[in-house]
């Protein structure tokens, strides 16, 4: 758990933002998509309807016309039995009707007790018994009601069996003497070939059907009555006209006005509907698939050569700022703009470290002379008593000792000076100690002695002026004053594996730990620090921070000052001094 | 090196999209020219001219309209003739046809030219007549061993004390009709009091089996009921009955419907037809082999169409009507 918060923690915002956009973009597109199937779902359902609704409605028509067409001949033939005087003249004209019309199988006149009183037909041979007449239908002969009878067997001649069907009307006929049936049979073959024919999609078709939910045609009735195709018929003969879409198949059903029957279509929606759709579904989420993946492409090309360039120079900039003064920037190639970004940041970088090293070394240069007018203040104290001291020794004709001091004043002050350059031999240095300590002597009336301990050869190198004498006059000051026993100042030179050491060390009181700490770091160190850090300040300026002044002491045991300076041939120091 | 992997990785996405778009594409250009050039079905009966193969047809165009299909149909003139039949199947294979709906007019002598269509990947569905191998991918007929059993079933309604069988039937080398008398046989033995006197064979049309039928008569003045197993046969059983008159003497069980046999049947020439569904073979045959082009449906396929027993009392039932009296007598 904890481990989760932390990565989601660490998501950076562009991720987010890239995770939110494609999220919405799919979410998007989802929408659209089903949006889309769902609308094309429902016209193609539309489409698929209407087409199914038109071939109903035109089996129906062609249903409708060819009733019509019965009844007209019909009334016809009732109106040639009341023109007509004569039982001959009827079977003259129904004859000529018979011939003219191909479609017409037989005309027939029964009584209202079913018994057939006369026949037309041609070329037929009527069977003896007739008991059993399938065209002989009573209740549909009632006046003016002209109702067609579902398709059958004529079984009326002998070795002929057509498929007909019966229309009739009751009429008054004074050759009869009573009121007869007059009946007609109709081929019904080109209605229902027609019927066969229709088709709605590929493997659509219509079918007949009665009131009753009987079959009165289907292209496919053999199957249904071997059993081995199925159709809902009592469902679908209750249902009013209309279009019925269920899962896998549109009913179309519309009622025949001459008729009891009812038209249904039947179409598939696999073919019409869902095999569409599954085609366009396939199509939209490959071309949506394709879409994304080429825009996630881009994306990855424009992260590469816009975001990650960007991000590096984010990371070079944080670099830069951490560590301005030694970072190395080269400027990375990519499209113009990066480019562009990428050299200016380098040619800031350059000037930027232009300007530091400018300000540093006016830096340099401003505390060197700031260094320089602190160190060439002698303590007008020092040179007011040296010469108080030698007028004293001249009152006192101690000429010797006056020469003595004059002339160590004299080289004091030569080196002090060493024509304005900073550095100096360390062999001119420890003279300019050796003077000093020469009229320290001589002040404080011999209380501490002084010895040197120099190696040979470091006095050939270089080192800064007037180092050692702070550091001697405070060894006298603080080393001195409080001790009872006499006190003694010990300089020494040596040459170590990288460094010369320079050494001032006494037995004076020393000092405590923070006394140590404080005296480097602080300005402010009264009469101690002021020199101590003015030597310090200059060795580090010009030599670096591994170079300086370390301080050693124990309470009461005394001072230990250590000055570590480089080798500085006299080479180096003629190029520093051609570098000021 | 992360980048170069990822970007090897979209590569590969891509090229795979590519691949499946444009397989996608031709799957479809492939599923529509299927449309265009509809799958070809040869229909190969045993002949064209009898009601049976008459009704078979409309099965056949019935179906092929509903699934939008170029089918062929044609069949020798004599049913007896499976050389000119082997010369059909051949020919059509070699025309390129995807199936055959074939009814096999001898179970032996056609398994070559059976085997040498299915090497060519032809479908072939049987239909009504079968033949003498395994691997046949769909059949079609009358379960003619039921049927045979249900002539035997007719013929037993007789009261008559003792019943004595005549069994005119055809081509011993077609399967429908030796399974039928199979049926027939195996039914009978059940009853004590019917036996079968004798059964004859002869050719497949009227009159040979007219001939035939006379003879047997004559051969056994104590025949009472005769079966007889093919539409021909059928016909020439009821006119030597007809111009023996003998239709009140003799019960006549026969098979499959035409005007003829069904106005003996009114007439009472003849007692009961045993009626098949060849619309239903026709249809289904060719549906099976849709199927099978369309790879919708393993091979294997074995399909019972009913057959039914009509006879004077129930021919003219609507239901009946429908069976019994094809629509195609009409045509003229």
């Amino acid at each position: 758990m904890k481990k989760k918060k932390m990565q989601k923690k660490k998501m950076s915002l562009s991720t987010f933002w890239m995770l939110l956009i494609s999220m919405l973009s799919i979410l998007l597109v989802g929408v659209c998509m089903i949006t889309f199937i769902h609308i094309y779902q429902n016209s193609l359902y539309q489409a698929a309807s209407i087409n199914s609704e038109q071939a109903v409605s035109q089996v129906v028509n062609t249903i409708g016309i060819y009733s019509d067409e019965m009844k007209q001949d019909i009334k016809y033939l009732e109106n040639e039995i009341k023109v007509c005087n004569t039982k001959e003249d009827i079977r003259k004209s129904f004859m000529s009707m018979l011939q003219m019309q191909n479609n017409l199988v037989s005309i027939m006149i029964y009584s209202k007790d079913g018994e057939l009183l006369n026949y037309y037909a041609i070329d037929q041979k009527l069977k003896k018994d007739q008991s059993k007449s399938l065209s002989y239908y009573p209740e549909m002969f009632s006046r003016g009601r002209y109702e067609i009878s579902a398709p059958h067997i004529q079984n009326l001649f002998e070795s002929y069996y057509p498929w007909v069907a019966t229309i009739g009307d009751s009429l008054n006929s004074s050759l009869y003497g009573e009121e007869v049936y007059l009946v007609m049979d109709v081929r019904f073959f080109s209605i229902l070939s027609y019927v066969d024919n229709v088709s709605i999609g590929q493997h659509g078709y219509c079918f007949v059907v009665n009131n009753n939910g009987d079959l009165v045609y289907h292209p496919q009735q053999q199957l249904i009555f071997a059993g081995l195709k199925e159709e809902e018929l009592h469902k679908l003969c209750a249902l009013k006209d209309g279009v019925y879409i269920q899962k896998d198949v549109i009913y179309s059903v519309k009622s025949s006005q001459e008729n009891p029957w009812k038209v249904v279509g039947v179409s598939y929606t696999n073919e019409l509907v869902q095999q569409k759709i599954w085609r366009a579904l396939k199509t939209i989420a490959i071309s949506a698939l394709m879409c994304m993946s080429i825009a996630w492409f881009i994306i990855q090309i424009f992260s590469n050569k816009v975001s990650k360039p960007v991000k590096q120079l984010v990371l070079d900039m944080k670099e830069f700022e951490k560590n301005a003064e030694y970072y190395r920037y080269e400027s990375i190639k990519g499209i113009d703009e990066v480019q562009m970004l990428s050299e200016s940041f380098a040619h800031m970088v350059l000037i930027i470290q232009q300007l530091m090293d400018k300000v540093k070394k006016e830096e340099i240069t401003l505390r060197k002379a700031e260094l320089k007018a602190l160190q060439t203040q002698i303590n007008p104290h020092f040179l007011y008593n040296t010469l108080d001291s030698i007028q004293w020794m001249c009152e006192r004709e101690d000429r010797e000792k006056a020469v003595e001091m004059v002339s160590a004043l004299a080289k004091f002050f030569r080196i002090s000076i060493s024509k304005g350059h900073e550095l100096i031999t360390i062999e001119n240095e420890i003279e300019h100690a050796k003077n000093y300590l020469i009229i320290q002597k001589f002040r404080y009336s011999n209380q501490f002695a002084f010895h040197f301990d120099i190696e040979e050869g470091v006095l050939s190198y270089y080192c800064n002026k007037i180092i050692l004498q702070p550091l001697i006059e405070n060894a006298i000051i603080h080393g001195m004053d409080a001790t009872i026993e006499d006190g003694e100042i010990t300089i020494r030179a040596k040459e170590t594996k990288d460094a010369i050491c320079l050494i001032v060390e006494d037995n004076g009181n020393g000092m405590t730990e923070e006394q140590l700490r404080n005296i480097l770091h602080c300005d402010g160190n009264k009469d101690y620090g002021i020199g101590l850090k003015n030597v310090n300040d200059r060795i580090q300026i010009y030599f670096g921070e591994q170079f300086g002044v370390f301080l050693e002491s124990e309470l009461d045991e005394g001072t230990k000052v250590t000055i570590r300076l480089p080798k500085i041939t006299q080479e180096d120091a003629r190029k520093i001094y051609l570098n000021e | 090196m992360n980048r170069n992997r990822t970007k090897g990785m979209l590569f590969l996405i891509l090229v795979g999209l590519t691949c499946l778009c444009t397989s996608c594409g031709e799957k479809e250009e492939a599923w529509s020219s299927q449309i265009k050039d509809k799958p070809d079905i040869a229909v190969i009966t045993k002949s064209t001219d009898s009601n049976f193969w008459k009704a078979v047809q409309r099965g056949v165009n019935t179906a092929a309209s509903e699934y939008n299909l170029n089918v062929t149909f044609e069949g020798p003139t004599n049913e007896e003739d499976y050389q000119t039949q082997n010369k059909m199947i051949q020919e059509a294979v070699k025309d390129g046809i995807k199936a055959i709906v074939v009814s096999i007019i001898d179970t032996n002598a056609s398994v070559e030219v059976i085997k040498e269509a299915k090497a060519a990947g032809v479908y072939v569905v049987i239909i009504d007549s079968g033949i003498n191998m395994k691997n046949i991918d769909a059949e079609i007929s009358t379960n003619n061993y039921d049927a045979g059993s249900k002539v035997a079933k007719a013929i037993l309604k007789n009261r008559e004390e003792k019943i004595s069988v005549g069994i005119v039937n055809f081509d011993k080398n077609t399967t429908n009709g030796q399974e039928r008398e199979k049926g027939f046989r195996d039914w009978m033995k059940k009853e004590k009091r019917a036996h079968i006197l004798e059964s004859i064979n002869v050719e497949s049309n009227i009159e040979s089996a007219k001939q035939g039928t006379k003879e047997l008569i004559k051969a056994h003045p104590e025949m009472n009921a005769i079966a007889t197993f093919n539409e021909w046969t059928t016909l020439g059983v009821g006119s030597a009955i007809q111009e023996l008159n003998l239709s009140d003497q003799i019960q006549v069980v026969a098979f499959d419907n035409n005007v003829i046999s069904v106005a003996m049947l009114e007439s009472g020439e003849i007692d009961g037809l045993i009626v098949q569904n060849p619309f239903a073979m026709g249809y289904l045959g060719i549906e099976n082999a849709y199927h099978l082009i369309k790879k919708q449906q393993k091979t294997g396929n074995v399909v019972y169409t009913d057959a039914i027993l009509v006879n004077k009392q129930n021919m003219f039932d609507p239901s009946v009507q429908k069976i019994l009296f094809p629509l195609d007598n009409e045509e003229n």
